[in-house]
């Protein structure tokens, strides 16, 4: 099979040249088409379900709202978990799916069983509405409105009618988000005083709105033969037309709107603002990128229509952008652009040592770029995007993907020389050469694609980070592996027609000549050797417990992003006014380049976070201008500045980290402890011991208890004996809480596509304070009016402010980031502190979730697959070489692979975390194929009747250079990503420093100790 | 051949344990804390704030104000005229209207003729009148004659008796049947006095007259018209006579007090305000509005008040001693107790619990759990209260 292959592309060398150009040109066409991320997408497959209940209080929203909407969610085919949040005004509920769930199938289920949920909750409390189609990478492009001469109800007017119009229409966009400013309204402010005046109730005004607000369609009249369309017009238009709203008529004298009430344009209650470092406060828009799309190309767009759209605002006013991941997306591209050309560069020079012959050197490196475009192509056709994992995945193969090539064109090389052939002579030869070497080339990258294997089998986010790395490895290494037995001797037919004659190659003479004596050396002294290789293995080990061990490294987005949480029953004006004290300092610091604050919540549809919350973006300058050494001396002295303001809680995260965290587990931290329960109060008493417990620890980071109590609450209590004395129902007094105090929508006003509300509530000051609430008037059936406080008790509590539930289940959480420390460590301390220290009632228990969990979970299936993949490769290698003994030398490199891995992680202070384990796993598969290479050639001059020394000693002189070769292209092509600093590299250096020290030691052992072992496990074949 | 996988499954075991051995990473144990006491750290909190962040914040710190507390309630009123100035003008019998003088909103002196009304009723009354007034003259002629007969001894004394009897009668009869009536028809004493010899009123004519200072507001007549007894014909309104018409409500009566200050302002006359004083109170409470109706004095001012005009009144009242008042904005609430932040040494805070009374205008007072000399925080208390809430969760401790 293999050698037909050979034997194809050696009778059809052209069609393979021309195959091979093929593939590249479809290659480079993939590579421009394919989409571009910076990150792969680990959201979960969710459905959120927003009901927007205006006024509710969170128990009333959990009750009314939420619960229905879970109980319909319950029972759907493929959900994994129901998470929601019933806050002030406003319901989450969260739908998780199994991966595997097509997103607009979650979406169609959801939406059916919605339909029912809305049966169930009350009419007029709320219309539960899906969420945008995005992914927690979603919020790609961010701005501002420019336009100091516009009012901020004029600009949101802009943002909202023209502006986000506009940008909803670009391919790609799921939808725009505005967030600050204030949206106007046609708002009626009732006087109390002078309704009581004119007699005139609530109810009677409402109605009258309702009534004096409506267009109608008459049909069409026939007149001379033509149809005539008869239109009733009586919207309302002008805030004049509402004043003269007749309300009532007493002694044939209307009572006009105008009469009882303050008719003028108001901001709509609000939940949110923005502000940013020198203007105040802005209005803004989110752009959200629809699910799946190519995140490069939609910022395109969106850029191209935003300059559109900057032409068409009205003079002044201007669309300017204040956080776009474009830049991400391309710096983490870059990160591995550059490592992959850098250890191309890396690797011909090594190849050019080595071979000591140029063109050689070039065709080995030729099938670099081949087999990255054939992974491209593989990409683009599985719909796969170009991000950092997946380039990254390339890069780290870099070493890999030439082996094959390398092996072959040695041999080549070799045959050449040894026959001295030129012109039509050379092809037979080739063709032998590479006959002979087209069985192992095959097994050799079978290996390496085994390896990778495991990375398959990872579920969740880790697989959804990891396995575009192991396709990409796995799609280059095919292409590598048929680049390697077709166009290579192909092409060396054409390089060598001439014939080649191998000089002398100094570097490989010099080191032969350093590694025979120390060869000669060794072999003497096996035992001691062996001892000594043993006890740096078990060394090693031992080191294993000090490493501490995390997730992913967080990757460094480039922009930071600090959530600050103020006590929950903060208003939204004082949050405000913190965060704008908090700019000026942020800005101070000169690695600064703007600052933006994003308080409470946008719109529906996305992040539903409270008014006491304040997520300042920090845009930062680039690293050359920076006068601190890193980002986590930043963080600290930033940190240290915010916190002097009193009653602030810090978190220092970044933009797509925290949205990310919170899809994963509902928090917006690293660490999240979870305690669940029924009893809101013991939650909160609980969860504070919690948290204090956590906060002990060292490494323990912006420690956050979730904010669910702490909203004081008027609570207005009807009492029943005295409006049943006057005749009246509950009703009738809760639609005066409902509408007065709180305020109504009573229709719409239409000024061509826009759309204004129509609001409806008393005048400020008669309903702003509690005193004045207890004095309200209630119209009394007898057509006398009573205060509030007469047939209701006024009194005021703290109450909850949100209640979070996880899968039908009460919960509050503990949130931290850890910092100087592992997570694995600290985890294990904490769920060791708490058991101690922390006594639960009955019923209630923890759970410890965020990246902690899928660490978990990583690395509990990694230790399982591993050793499966490694039993793998034995039976592989078993069937090979059909000798136990020989399979079990060279599986013996894999431990030994591993003492230089453990012990350049222990000395670079990195953690044992998943892209490490990643490095280990292609650590193994070089240290096999270098055991391959020794061993199989021992047994081959063994087979030639060399005795056992000779055989060892030739064996190990002569494989010494494609060895060290192998070595030497496999850990230099990951040098760049060990040095550099660009986005991402954070997630590659551990992989790359795993990777290059166990090579050290690897490619040692290969060379020492496999000899050395050699001759014992050979022994006994002597004897026979 | 069977050595051989045995061999082969151990190597494989010993590279498979040796990986689990590796793989997941040993927890560190921490090191032993004393308990935390989570709950009772909350009320010995102290909230450390350096000078330059008091600053950045606006926090203000000083002592409680101790005042009389001036405290009101709100009561919707109208204006009404004093009733001893309102005059409704209408006529007990049947007639028609023969001459009209004025106009509504004309202004009216007391006395002056509003209109003319012409009766059967009153001509025959009138008649009445003047017989008896006749018979009166008659009687009251003959028995000054007798008497005087009498008193020289002409007449017996048994005539004088007689005459007087009949005297007496004509008399009474002449003020009952007849002056009586022509009074509640509206004729005055005068009008009375100059019957007798006027044919005019002979004629069964009654000109009205007003009977106070006053606009014409009403005016229900035309002339000619036929007025029936139940008829409102006109009324006549002393304006500068107002008075406000208040409905307090239950829950205020306790504050209520005759002779109590109020200040009014008026829906159509935004801006001004107008000080009154409570003179009556109505003792019994109006079942549809459950308001008791309360009657002010206007002191100054009063000629813009316009009758019928909404006014809303607000009644003072103060506190019996001076108390400690503290604004709103320095008392905290945490669910349960009420408390302010006490300043021990500069900068630093402790929560001290208060006992809350009455607010008045963001002004809080605080019956119990402060002194005079106390250093508060009188503004952004808030803020204190989330750092130390920060701080009873347990963050902070390393610093």
């Amino acid at each position: 099979m293999i050698n037909k292959i050979i034997d194809f592309a050696a009778r059809q060398r052209l069609l393979v040249i021309v195959f091979t150009s093929l593939l590249v040109v479809v290659g480079v066409i993939s590579l421009n088409k394919i989409s571009i991320d910076a990150f792969p997408d680990v959201s979960p497959v969710l459905v959120q379900v927003f009901t927007e209940a205006k006024g509710l209080a969170p128990e009333e929203v959990e009750k009314l709202i939420t619960y229905p909407i879970e109980v319909a969610m319950n029972g759907l085919p493929d959900i994994r978990e129901v998470k929601s949040i019933s806050s002030f005004g406003l319901s989450v509920v969260s739908v998780y799916f199994e991966d595997n769930v097509n997103i607009y199938f979650a979406r169609q289920l959801v939406f059916e069983r919605l339909q029912q949920a809305r049966g169930d909750i009350p009419e007029g409390l709320g219309n539960p509405e899906l969420g945008p189609i995005t992914s927690g990478l979603g919020q790609v492009y961010q701005y501002y409105l420019e336009g100091r001469d516009y009012s901020l109800m004029e600009l949101r007017e802009i943002q909202d009618w023209i502006v986000k119009f506009q940008l909803r229409t670009v391919p790609g966009v799921t939808g725009v988000l505005s967030f600050g400013g204030e949206v106007k309204q046609y708002q009626i402010k009732l006087d109390p005083v002078l309704m009581q005046k004119y007699d005139i109730t609530l109810d009677e005004v409402l109605d009258v709105v309702k009534s004096n607000n409506r267009n109608v369609g008459g049909n069409f009249i026939v007149r001379h033969s033509e149809e005539y369309l008869i239109r009733g017009l009586g919207w309302v238009s002008t805030l004049k037309d509402i004043e003269n709203i007749k309300v009532v008529r007493r002694n044939d004298i209307p009572v006009f709107i105008r009469d009882i009430a303050e008719v003028t344009f108001g901001p709509e209650i609000r939940r949110g603002l923005v502000s940013m470092n020198d203007r105040g406060e802005v209005v803004s828009g989110i752009v959200l990128k629809l699910l799946g799309e190519n995140t490069s190309t939609v910022i395109e767009n969106v850029k191209r229509k935003v300059e559109q759209i900057n032409a068409m605002l009205p003079e002044g006013v201007q669309i300017i952008p204040y956080y776009d991941q474009a830049n991400l997306v391309k710096k983490a591209t870059d990160t591995v652009k550059d490592a992959l050309l850098e250890g191309g560069i890396l690797v011909f020079i090594v190849l050019l040592l080595f071979l000591g012959n140029l063109r050689s050197a070039f065709i080995v490196t030729l099938t670099l770029p081949i087999a990255a475009l054939t992974a491209f192509i593989l990409m683009y056709y599985m719909d796969m995007s170009a991000n950092l994992m997946s380039l990254g995945g390339l890069a780290i193969g870099i070493g890999m993907m030439v082996d094959g090539s390398i092996v072959m064109v040695e041999n080549i090389i070799r045959h050449l020389s040894e026959r001295n052939v030129s012109g039509s002579k050379t092809i037979p030869v080739i063709l032998r050469a590479a006959r002979e070497v087209g069985r192992p080339i095959v097994f050799a990258i079978s290996i390496i694609i085994i390896v990778f294997l495991p990375l398959f089998t990872l579920q969740d986010v880790e697989g959804k980070l990891f396995s575009p790395m192991a396709f990409s490895i796995s799609f280059a290494m095919l292409g590598s592996l048929v680049m390697s037995l077709t166009f290579v001797p192909v092409l060396c037919t054409y390089f060598f027609s001439k014939g080649i004659k191998e000089k002398k190659n100094i570097l490989v003479g010099f080191l032969q000549s350093m590694y025979i004596p120390l060869l000669e050396k060794v072999l003497k002294n096996r035992v001691k050797v062996t001892i000594v290789a043993v006890l740096l293995l078990a060394a090693s080990l031992s080191l294993v417990p000090y490493l501490g061990t995390e997730f992913v490294p967080i990757l460094d987005e480039g922009t930071l992003s600090v959530r600050v949480t103020f006590a929950p029953s903060t208003s939204l004006q004082q949050a405000a006014e913190i965060s704008q004290a908090m700019e000026p300092l942020l800005m101070a610091f000169p690695e600064v380049k703007y600052v933006i604050s994003r308080v409470g919540r946008a719109e529906v549809g996305g992040d539903p976070e409270p008014v006491n919350n304040s997520e300042i973006y920090i845009i930062l300058k680039p690293e050359e201008e920076w006068t601190v050494a890193d980002k986590t001396e930043l963080v600290d002295k930033m940190r240290k500045k915010l916190s002097q303001f009193p009653g602030v809680l810090l978190n220092f995260t970044q933009p797509i980290q925290m949205r990310v965290d919170e899809l994963l587990s509902g928090v917006k931290a690293q660490l999240a402890i979870k305690l669940f329960g029924e009893d809101l109060d013991v939650l909160s008493r609980k969860g504070s011991e919690i948290q204090a417990v956590v906060a002990s620890i060292p490494g323990a980071a912006d420690v956050q208890l979730e904010q669910i109590s702490g909203k004081p609450q008027v609570q207005i209590k009807v009492n029943r004996d005295r409006i049943a004395r006057l005749g009246m129902n509950v009703d009738e007094v809760q639609e005066v809480i409902e509408t007065a105090i709180g305020g109504s929508t009573v229709g719409q006003v239409f000024k061509g596509q826009k759309r204004f509300d129509i609001f409806v509530r008393y005048k400020k000051s008669f309903r702003d304070d509690v005193e004045k609430i207890k004095n309200i008037l209630i119209s009394t059936p007898d057509g006398g009016r009573i205060p509030l406080i007469q047939v209701a008790d006024v009194r005021l509590i703290v109450g909850p402010k949100q209640i979070s539930r996880d899968n039908s289940q009460r919960r509050i959480s503990i949130q931290c980031n850890v910092e100087g420390r592992d997570m694995g460590g600290f985890v294990a301390e904490a769920q060791d502190r708490i058991a101690r220290e922390v006594d639960l009632p009955p019923g209630y228990y923890i759970t410890f979730g965020g990246q902690f969990e899928n660490q978990q979970r990583a690395m509990a299936r990694l230790a399982l697959i591993v050793p499966l993949t490694i039993l793998l490769i034995f039976i592989l290698l078993f069937s090979t070489f059909n000798s136990v003994r020989n399979a079990f030398l060279i599986i013996m490199n894999v431990p030994f692979a591993m003492i230089g891995g453990i012990l350049a992680l222990f000395v670079s202070g990195l953690y044992l975390s998943v892209p490490a384990s990643v490095g280990f796993i292609a650590l193994f598969g070089v240290a096999v194929l270098n055991g391959v290479v020794m061993v199989s050639y021992f047994n081959q001059l063994r087979d030639e009747g060399l005795d056992l020394h000779d055989a060892v000693v030739t064996g190990a002189r002569l494989r010494l250079r494609p060895v060290l070769m192998t070595a030497l292209v496999a850990s230099l092509g990951l040098v760049p990503l060990l040095f550099s600093t660009g986005t991402g590299s954070e997630v590659q250096r551990p992989l790359a420093t795993v990777v290059i020290g166990g090579l050290f030691s690897s490619t040692l052992l290969t060379l020492f100790v496999l000899p050395a072992l050699y001759g014992w496990f050979e022994k006994r074949r002597v004897e026979f | 051949m069977r050595m051989k996988y045995l061999v082969a499954f151990t190597s494989a075991a010993i590279a498979v344990s040796a990986f689990w051995f590796f793989l997941p990473g040993c927890g560190k144990t921490g090191a032993d804390e004393a308990e935390t006491e989570l709950l009772e750290k909350k009320h010995e909190a102290e909230v450390v704030l350096p000078p330059e962040v008091i600053k950045e914040i606006g926090l203000r710190v000083g002592t409680p104000t101790r005042t009389i507390l001036r405290q009101k309630f709100i009561a919707q009123g109208k204006v009404v005229v004093n009733p001893d100035y309102v005059a409704h003008l209408n006529s007990l019998v049947t007639g028609r209207v023969r001459k009209i003088y004025v106009q509504i909103g004309d202004y009216v002196k007391k006395g002056e003729p509003l209109f003319e009304l012409e009766s059967l009723e009153i001509a025959n009354i009138t008649a009445d009148y003047i017989r008896a007034k006749a018979e009166y003259n008659a009687q009251k002629a003959n028995y000054e004659r007798i008497k005087t007969l009498r008193e020289e001894d002409i007449k017996a004394e048994k005539d004088l008796i007689s005459a007087k009897a009949k005297f007496e009668r004509a008399e009474a009869e002449l003020k009952a049947a007849a002056d009586r009536k022509l009074h509640s028809l509206g004729f005055s004493d005068e009008d009375v006095e100059n019957m007798y010899g006027s044919k005019e009123h002979r004629r069964g004519i009654l000109v009205v007259k007003s009977p106070i200072n006053g606009y014409v507001t009403e005016r229900n007549i035309e002339l000619g018209q036929l007025i029936q007894p139940d008829t409102d014909i006109m009324k006549v309104i002393d304006n500068t006579r107002i008075w406000v018409e208040a409905g307090v409500y239950e829950k205020d009566y306790s504050h209520l007090k005759i002779g109590q200050t109020v200040t009014i302002t008026a829906t159509a006359l935004p801006g001004k305000t107008y000080k009154g004083k409570v003179i009556k109170v109505n003792k019994e409470l109006q079942p549809e509005s459950r308001t008791f109706k309360v009657f002010i004095k206007i002191e100054k001012g009063k000629a813009e008040l316009i009758p019928n005009m909404f006014t809303t009144v607000a009644f003072e009242y103060t506190t019996p001693d001076s108390v400690i008042v503290l604004p709103e904005e320095a008392v905290q609430f945490d669910g349960t107790e009420y408390f302010v932040f006490v300043a021990k040494s500069p900068g630093t805070f402790v929560r001290r619990e208060v006992t809350i009374g009455e607010k008045m205008d963001s002004l809080v007072v605080i019956r119990d759990g402060l002194e005079n000399t106390d250093q508060v925080v009188l503004s952004k208390a808030f803020l204190v209260k989330s750092e130390m809430e920060k701080k009873s969760f347990g963050e902070g401790h390393g610093d």
